[in-house]
């Protein structure tokens, strides 16, 4: 009801309500009620206009400029450090890629071939071929020596000398 | 940890394994150090043959248009090394000896026996190291009595035996019997 009756003193009520308003109010609690929020609002309306000194009123508005530069000072900031952190590690992760790169080139890298001279590199290829030619008779001759001294005398005897007692004692047909 | 950084620490990783796997050629596992083969034998080598890095590289390159099939194998090897000593009667057994270190030592490491031949005048051990179903080095070892000469044999790279045996087969083996 409190509601109704600031809206009925300052004239906010619809004309119906404002008629039902009236009516309930005989012989009731809210007249006395009524009574004094009129008296309070005439009261008021009583009261000298007062004025914000114009000095308080630009100092408010001062800090509250203030305040809201800083608000967006720091904004900008926090946008631009994001910004900034979104491009420094790819940054940085590139530069120790790069330098890791560089690193494992020099430490792998064999030492550059020193100048040889065409009669060393003939003589090379002369060692070389000997040392082929040397490995594959190595090979032959060990090749006819297993032959000669193992297989001849240990395997292939022995099997012809089985075979030819089998042979030998081979039934009559 | 964001995935950058997982990618920046992936990144790490595969260069540090790259950079760990250039390795030098001692660390090679078909390499064979000769170097103490000088001490133990009275002289000098007779024989050194030293074909590895850059000079292998030369070699290869000037074989190219003369020997396509020689440059084709020697482009798969890293290195060759022969030591190759004078052993008269006396020092047989020791020869003998040394040999037999390397032999053991090589099997101690995974290399595989292909020959051992053991005759009253003459050893011959041939040993490879298999990687990965590959042969990755090759070892010689000829121990001679008298006249005959001993020679220790490293070839380190990608081998194939068959190959070497026919490319081999077309060069004079003469120098041999100068020395």
């Amino acid at each position: 009801m409190d509601e109704h009756v600031e809206a009925y003193l300052d004239g906010d009520l619809p004309l119906p309500d404002a008629t039902r308003f009236e009516h309930g109010l005989a012989g009731e609690d809210w007249a006395e009620a009524v009574d004094l929020a009129r008296q309070i609002q005439a009261g008021l309306q009583a009261q000298p206009q007062l004025f914000c000194p114009p000095h308080v009123t630009q100092t408010v508005l001062r800090e509250v400029r203030r305040r809201a530069r800083a608000s967006w000072i720091q904004r900008l900031q926090a946008r631009a450090e994001a910004r900034w952190r979104a491009m420094w590690q790819p940054a940085l992760a590139m530069a120790v890629l790069v330098t890791l790169v560089v690193s494992a080139a020099l430490v792998g890298r064999t030492p550059p071939a020193p100048g040889y001279e065409q009669a060393e590199v003939a003589v090379a290829l002369e060692d070389v071929k000997w040392t082929l030619a040397y490995l594959s008779e190595v090979g032959r001759q060990t090749g006819r020596s297993v032959r000669r001294d193992v297989l001849e005398p240990h395997v292939v005897e022995p099997m012809q000398r089985a075979v030819g007692i089998v042979m030998d004692h081979r039934p009559n047909e | 940890m964001n995935r950058r950084t997982g990618i920046l620490c992936l990144l790490l990783l595969l260069l540090a394994g790259t950079a760990y796997a250039q390795d030098r050629l001692e660390r090679d596992p078909g390499y064979v150090d000769f170097g103490s083969l000088n001490a133990s034998f009275s002289g000098e080598p007779t024989l050194e043959v030293n074909v590895k890095g850059g000079l292998l590289k030369l070699v290869a390159e000037a074989s190219r248009f003369e020997d396509p099939e020689l440059a084709s194998l020697l482009r798969k090897l890293k290195a060759i090394q022969v030591r190759g000593f004078r052993v008269d009667g006396a020092q047989f057994d020791g020869a003998a000896r040394q040999a037999t270190s390397i032999a053991r030592k090589l099997e101690s490491r995974g290399w595989d026996t292909v020959i051992r031949v053991r005759e009253y005048n003459e050893h011959v051990d041939m040993y490879v190291k298999v990687v990965d179903d590959a042969i990755a080095g090759l070892v010689v070892m000829v121990v001679g009595n008298g006249d005959d000469d001993t020679i220790f044999l490293n070839i380190v790279g990608e081998i194939d035996p068959e190959e070497v045996g026919r490319i081999g087969r077309k060069f004079n083996i003469g120098k041999l019997n100068d020395w």
